[in-house]
């Protein structure tokens, strides 16, 4: 049903195969699970409402795989402070740690202490700068999910000339950077299609409000925006309803809206049929993987190898016409 | 003799409307490269996007006439608004969905604003604190205690009354324009034509021969402080109404921006001098920059250099006109 | 302060697992290093009244320029003086500003702060910046005896400027200027050119700090600062350094830096949200500086009554 329980399937697969070892000895139920007895450790970047959607998740996760210890750490946006609360963990002797990093740089240092003390470290979301040198990396496509949207808004037009506002994310990460070089690839060769603003943001909404509202001064012929993040879709809204051009698809004063993410906000905005396309993070296979990979690598004391260090899900993508289908694969609709 | 003094007057007013000049100046640049910088719909744009720096920026005159400070002013912007969504969302949504939020949220959110800016004040009297100190305790409390409230999920609006503020037009412009002149003329009333505006400036003169000379420094704290708060109420308020969602960053940095306009605006950090329509001037400047560097399509990382330059430039020439006016 | 240290140390180390543990403490020492070298340059600026709010933005700047000149040429010792280098750069434009054009301290420094840090993000299109001589990285791994080499890099740092500022002249005269600047005028310092010297001095100590973030982190960041300038403003402020000039020193300020870092330390293990980490943070800020106050006062009114008292006995000799 969702894109992602294969990968589930799988897993499942693999723990029934490491749970046969324990499945002589007798014992409380939670103790035939793969987690029974671990203390996992999760460091995050920040807190907002991606990362509350995954701690949710991964809480999920860890009650599926018996893992009764979940210690959340949040760095509140400071390097030094995430260095500090992961060796908090491993100094802790944590099973395993699973890391959102805030700079790509430095969690190679985190990476590099963790295996001098024997412990797994996984990462998620923001891949470290080198995504060769940890052992499981699982993330979301970027790219593809940007790509996707650019050839969605090319169905959408064909030949009528378009222009679209371009509403970044923080252009000094790897995700914000990647959306955006995918939807740009996916309406490249389309020169009826223009970019006439581009518009940082750093995942705020205030720049967005301000960046939508001066586009849309500057071109009040605006066909069509592409959001990072649906964070930014309320205030995208808003900036519409100013000039009075907030309707549902296929009205004829209508800017096409597309955006990533698959949060309630973007969830809500297909459903009511004011948003035209979205690609939902795979955020349930992401967390589920990880927790399940550094419990199986707590275990066997052995890494993934070659292909299978790095997991770079493709998001889903979902529309008003295929909403009632694909509304279950979306963690904002399904939480 | 004459040519001196006529000198002297020349440079005196220099030094007072040297904020215009500029403001006109960076405003004829853009105008000069960006067609559509120069409309009526852009006048809107900007004065609406400077309305919340704008009032939050009057408060910020008052604490700052009395040569304190208050960096709490983001942490409390999110705060005030987190115990206003408290009280004043309709239940019934999921964590993250959005939902409607009724008119209770004006008063809760101005009264919560203007109640931890008493606390500021209150802080700094009864412990005998610096004020950035005080208001940097505050600056961490405010927003742990905001997400420990309302937890890091992005709060969306349903059409509701919590909108009104940030979304009404009447006669061509926004709402948030009205209350910032609103606020500014209030605010301009009370600092120039009252009592409590000369205490305020006798306070910032010297703080100590103020106490000796029997001014209310405690009473008058609790105007500075309750007028900031009251005023990044306002401004959380606007923000919220405009952007359509609460989220967890709410005011993150609001605090430098505010100062920033402020003292742009002309008002001294030592104390003791300033005016309100400085500070509205100061915000309008920091927001056309801006909305020119976005109507022309610059590179995202400029907008900060060209702040911190302008910033510089306008202090310098500020200090430089006002010694040649004083020998 | 010591007392409070000592029994924070006792609970936590009583009641947390690990605390005590070699890991834990290694950690807490990385931690401090470029915050004890940071909060001394502070504290040198606080005491004659002024304020650097570029500290962090430096940090941050320095690094960055550190980690470009070590990439180009491979050379760690370049990366130290290209730090140290712009360090001295930043202090003497804030030191001019200041001394000579007399600007405010708030206000010049808070203009360095958006410049240094805006030209860091655009030099480095907002990403941090890898890649370090694998020396520079070991370095920052390296125990000696079980003791981090940062923190002993930190450590010797702040305890030569608190032997600078307690043993000098020129200490002497810092203290002078921050309680009184015109005495201090008045009894010979050149006030403006101790000025100058004392920003010069916190930009170079803020450049070098540069260098040991990025042994600790292992690249360099634009952002960096961000998170720092209020730990630092909030260590020295905690550890009994006033804001008002000629009060406080490195070993208040010191440990200032050490309380807040055992506190967040410990908290993470306990497992404590991290909005709850900031309200006790806050709470121990305001009532921290209090406390240094009210213990102030007390320790003056005591002397005056010990002065008066002295000065009693002495009348009564006489009659």
């Amino acid at each position: 049903m969702i894109p992602g329980m294969h990968s589930r399937m799988l897993l499942a697969g693999a723990t029934l195969l490491g749970g046969l070892a324990l499945a002589g000895i007798p014992a409380h139920a939670a103790d035939n699970k793969p987690g029974a007895g671990m203390h996992i450790c999760i460091s995050l970047d920040k807190v907002n409402a991606s990362r509350e959607g995954q701690i949710r998740l991964w809480k999920q996760a860890a009650q599926e795989l018996g893992v009764p210890k979940v210690t959340i750490e949040v760095a509140d946006e400071d390097a030094q402070r995430q260095s500090s609360q992961v060796e908090t963990c491993l100094a802790q002797r944590v099973n395993g740690v699973i890391e959102i990093p805030w700079d790509d740089q430095a969690v190679l240092q985190d990476i590099r202490r963790a295996r001098a003390a024997h412990i797994p470290l996984v990462g998620m979301d923001q891949a470290p700068a080198d995504v060769g040198t940890i052992d499981y990396f699982s993330g979301s496509n970027p790219y593809a999910d940007g790509l996707k949207l650019g050839e969605e808004l090319v169905k959408l037009v064909g030949d009528k000339p378009t222009k679209v506002a371009d509403i970044q994310g923080a252009l000094d990460q790897y995700n914000g950077i990647e959306r955006d070089k995918g939807f740009k690839a996916g309406i490249a060769g389309h020169p009826n299609i223009r970019i006439v603003a581009d518009i940082p943001t750093d995942w705020h909404p205030e720049p967005a409000l301000a960046g939508m509202e001066n586009a849309l001064e500057a071109n009040p012929d605006l066909g069509a925006v592409f959001v990072a993040s649906d964070g930014m879709l309320p205030p995208v809204w808003s900036a519409l309803q100013k000039v009075g051009r907030y309707t549902k698809v296929g009205a004829p004063k209508h800017v096409i809206v597309l955006s990533i993410d698959g949060d309630p906000q973007g969830c809500a905005g297909v459903k009511s049929d004011y948003m035209d396309a979205g690609v939902a993070q795979p955020f349930a296979e992401m967390t589920y993987d990880t927790m399940k990979m550094v419990i199986e690598m707590a275990k066997t004391g052995k890494e993934p190898t070659g292909k299978d260090r790095v997991a770079r899900i493709p998001g889903l993508m979902y529309t008003p016409a295929n909403f009632s289908k694909a509304s279950a694969g979306v963690w904002g609709c399904s939480e | 003799m004459i040519a001196a003094r006529l000198n002297r007057a020349w440079i005196a007013s220099l030094q007072r409307y040297s904020l215009i000049v500029m403001l006109l100046l960076i405003i004829a640049l853009f105008a000069s490269v960006s067609r559509p910088f120069f409309t009526v719909t852009n006048l809107d744009n900007v004065l609406s996007q400077a309305a919340a720096t704008a009032i939050a920026a009057v408060g910020m005159t008052y604490v700052i006439i009395i040569a304190e400070i208050d960096i709490s002013i983001g942490a409390l912007m999110s705060l005030a608004m987190s115990v206003a969504w408290m009280v004043a969302v309709v239940p019934g949504a999921r964590a993250g969905e959005a939902a409607a939020v009724n008119a209770w949220v004006y008063p809760v959110g101005l009264a919560a604003g203007l109640l931890l800016g008493l606390v500021n004040a209150l802080l700094i009297n009864s412990l005998r604190i610096n004020a950035l100190i005080a208001t940097l305790a505050t600056f961490f409390a405010f927003r742990g205690a905001a997400l420990k409230m309302v937890g890091a999920d992005d709060k969306a609006f349903l059409p509701s009354p919590v909108m009104f503020l940030g979304r009404t037009h009447l006669f061509g412009a926004s709402l948030p324009v009205f209350v910032m002149i609103a606020v500014a003329a209030v605010g301009a009333v009370v600092l120039g034509r009252t009592p409590v505006g000369r205490y305020l400036y006798a306070i910032g003169g010297s703080q100590r021969s103020a106490v000796e000379t029997g001014l209310p420094l405690g009473r008058m704290r609790l105007v500075a402080y309750g007028a900031s708060g009251l005023c990044t109420a306002i401004a959380g308020l606007i923000i919220v109404g405009q952007v359509g969602t609460l989220q967890s960053g709410l005011g993150i940095g609001f605090e430098f921006t505010v100062i920033t306009a402020v003292v742009v605006g002309g008002t001294s950090l030592l104390g003791g001098r300033g005016t309100i329509i400085g500070s509205i001037l100061g915000a309008i400047l920091l927001v056309v920059i801006d909305n020119g560097l976005n109507l022309i399509n610059a590179s995202v990382y400029i907008y900060d250099v060209v702040k911190g330059v302008i910033l510089l430039i306008a202090v310098v020439i500020d200090v430089l006109l006002l010694r040649h006016v004083r020998e | 302060m010591l007392p409070v240290i000592v029994l924070v140390a006792l609970t936590f180390s009583a009641t947390l697992d690990g605390y005590t543990s070699v890991f834990n403490l290694q950690n807490i020492m990385q931690q401090l290093s470029v915050i004890l070298i940071a909060v001394s340059g502070e504290t040198l600026v606080l005491l004659i009244c002024g304020i650097d709010l570029s500290v962090g933005a430096v940090i941050g700047f320095a690094s960055v320029c550190g980690a470009y000149a070590m990439n180009l040429t491979g050379s760690a010792s370049v990366g130290v003086l290209v730090c140290v280098a712009v360090g001295v750069g930043l202090g003497v434009l804030n030191g001019v500003g200041i001394a000579v054009f007399r600007l405010e301290p708030f206000i010049m420094t808070f203009g360095t702060l958006l410049i240094a840090r805006a030209v860091g993000l655009l030099m480095t299109g907002g990403m941090s910046v890898g890649g370090l001589p694998k020396i520079v990285l070991d370095g920052g791994e390296l125990n000696l005896l079980g003791v981090p080499l940062v923190f002993i890099i930190g450590l010797g740092i702040t305890v030569l400027v608190g032997l600078m500022l307690s043993c000098t002249v020129f200490g002497q005269a810092i203290y002078l200027t921050g309680a009184n600047p015109r005495a201090a005028a008045f009894s010979g310092v050149d006030v403006p050119r101790l000025t100058f010297r004392v920003y010069l001095i916190a930009g170079t100590l803020s450049g070098f700090a540069g260098f040991v973030f990025m042994m600790h982190l292992g690249d360099a960041e634009p952002t960096a600062g961000d998170p720092l300038l209020l730990q630092i403003i909030g260590a020295a402020v905690l550890g009994g350094t006033s804001l008002t000039g000629g009060e406080g020193g490195i070993a208040r300020s010191a440990s200032g830096a050490l309380l807040i870092t055992m506190l967040t330390t410990g908290l993470d293990i306990m497992g404590a949200q991290f909005w709850d980490q900031m309200i006790v943070i806050g709470v121990l800020i305001a009532v921290g500086s209090a406390l240094g106050i009210w213990l102030s006062q007390r320790r003056m009114s005591e002397s005056k009554a010990d002065a008066g008292a002295i000065a009693g006995r002495d009348h009564e000799g006489a009659s």
